[in-house]
């Protein structure tokens, strides 16, 4: 049995709503973490890869278990065989999300916060009562899980919240269910299909990537090595609709033709948000989190690290507005404001510069990855760019103009 | 009649189909999808999405 009144419900243990949940729960605040699922992070829906190792520190040191491999680097196959290596010592994890994602929940109910599984929000209402009183009801249908994940209904309760974090990943439901448009629209999402495959296909400190014209040019193939169990997750992500209905035949193809022999031993897979972040995502006390809010890097599909600094961001907003007795949607701006200054600029960069190089043919693929292999060779200085002025200034210009 | 039919041998509990469905006419609880078949207008979206082909629109019997 649930209480009736929480100040906080936040909806989905992703790594979004544990971060949320984890922080206004030590700040005071009665907080509620909901998941649907049994086990959470049980299936993984995710390629489990960072770069932003610094954001999902956020709390300290990443419990050990977590951890996979440490990452020291990219390498990029391009079109025509121009290569780019990205070295970034120490700057990247893979993690285990069956363990990481139950850590973070945990450490969300170490700090105060009522974390219940099997446990479904069906419907969030409107804003009831004005001013302080306020709140939005919650209908949770409460499960019994069998083990292996399905759940069967038991309960249906209503709490009430004076605030709701939704953070309920791809699925985004609830955001659409009080009129935000959080649906994954086709040309702005990725579907993707991942394969652990036995052994270590590529540098096993490294993320490896596929790119381009001579590949899957709406899309991407990644290798990213699990040094602890022994695996490589070996994948692929596709613009929907994709000319090519079976993904997981075209990435099947791919694995064979580029690891001949590669042993399979278990597939995930999933849906990515690569529009860039959500233009509104909050209203008067409510506001969307992660996956749902869009907050997923548009051009490497990475989202694991913006939910976390979202989830953060929001706590931090939602706290200051209990303090000033504000929850307004007006208020909550502050949020959406402090995400776009962190990552959501830079999202929408990387938003125009995806649609660019897909757009782009496969000549002028190559000139591109030519002039971004001479900047990566310099090691990152700026003065590379001068060796290449004409091909520079060509893209600058092309890019400026391009329309995203 | 057309219907939309989901195989639960090849399904990967990803709920990416959920996403995409205009009409909310998918959800999981727990592991399982559900369709709600009065929401679906059969318009092929989450079968465009779904990674391993486990949506289709398929001609089954009346009954
Ligand atoms: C194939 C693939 C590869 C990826 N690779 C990477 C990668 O390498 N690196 C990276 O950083 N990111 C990657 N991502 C993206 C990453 O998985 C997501 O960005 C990240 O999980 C988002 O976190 P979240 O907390 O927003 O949502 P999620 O982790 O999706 O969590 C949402 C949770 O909410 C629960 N939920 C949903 N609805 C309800 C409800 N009504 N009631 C209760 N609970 C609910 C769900 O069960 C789920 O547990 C990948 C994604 C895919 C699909
Ligand atoms: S066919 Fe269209 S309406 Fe029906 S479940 Fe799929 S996406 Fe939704
Ligand atoms: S998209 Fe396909 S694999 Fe994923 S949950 Fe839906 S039916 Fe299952």
């Amino acid at each position: 049995m649930l209480d009736n009144k929480y100040d906080v419900v936040v909806i989905g243990a992703g790594p979004g709503g544990s971060v949320a949940a984890r922080n206004v729960a030590r700040a005071g605040y009665k907080t509620l973490l909901l998941e649907k699922r049994e086990r959470i992070g049980y299936p993984v829906r995710c390629g489990e890869a960072s770069t932003n190792l610094e954001d999902l520190q956020t709390y300290g040191p990443i419990s050990e278990d977590c951890i996979e491999t440490i990452i020291n680097g990219l390498y990029i196959y391009g079109p025509n065989g121009v290569n780019i290596e990205v070295p970034k010592p120490g700057t990247g994890i893979m993690l285990d999300r069956e363990k990481f994602d139950p850590w973070l929940a945990k450490l969300a109910a170490d700090d105060g916060a009522e974390v219940v599984t099997a446990a479904r929000a069906e419907y969030v209402g409107d804003v009831e009562t004005a001013g302080n009183d306020g709140y939005r009801k919650v209908r949770v249908v409460l499960g019994k899980g069998n083990g292996s994940g399905s759940v069967t209904a038991e309960s249906t309760q209503e709490i009430l919240a004076k605030m709701v974090i939704a953070a309920d990943g791809v699925e985004s439901r609830i955001g659409r269910m009080v009129g935000l448009d959080s649906i994954q629209k086709p040309g702005l999402t990725c579907t993707g299909i991942d394969f652990h495959v036995k052994g270590m296909l590529t540098r096993p400190d490294y993320l490896t990537f596929w790119q381009g014209h001579d590949f899957i040019n709406d899309g991407y193939i990644w290798s990213f090595p699990k040094q602890k169990s022994n695996m490589t997750k070996f994948g692929a992500g596709f613009l929907i609709p994709h000319k090519n209905e079976n993904i997981f035949d075209v990435t099947m193809e791919w694995l064979n033709k580029l690891f001949p022999g590669a042993e399979i031993d278990h597939v995930v897979g999933g849906v990515i948000p690569v529009s860039s972040t959500l233009k509104d995502y909050t209203l008067d006390r409510f506001a969307l989190v992660g996956d749902a809010a869009h907050h997923t890097n548009p051009l490497t599909g990475g989202g694991i690290a913006a939910a976390m600094r979202a989830g953060r961001f929001c706590a931090q907003t939602v706290v200051e507005g209990f303090k000033n007795d504000n929850l307004s949607k007006q208020f909550l701006k502050t949020y959406e404001k402090r995400c776009y200054d962190y990552f959501g600029k830079t999202h929408d960069f990387e938003y125009k510069f995806r649609k660019f190089l897909l757009e782009m043919n496969k000549e002028d693929q190559i000139g591109l990855y030519k002039v971004l292999q001479g900047f990566a060779l310099s090691g990152y200085k700026k003065s590379a760019f001068l060796k290449t002025p004409i091909q520079t200034a060509k893209y600058l210009y092309k890019f400026a103009k391009f329309k995203g | 009649m057309k219907k939309l039919v989901h195989d639960k041998s090849k399904c990967l509990r990803c709920a990416g189909c959920v996403g995409v469905c205009p009409k909310m006419a998918l959800d999981m609880f727990g592991l399982d999808l559900q369709i709600d078949y009065e929401k679906c207008v059969r318009c092929g979206l989450c079968t465009n999405t779904c990674p391993v082909g486990a949506l289709k629109i398929a001609e089954v019997d009346n009954a």
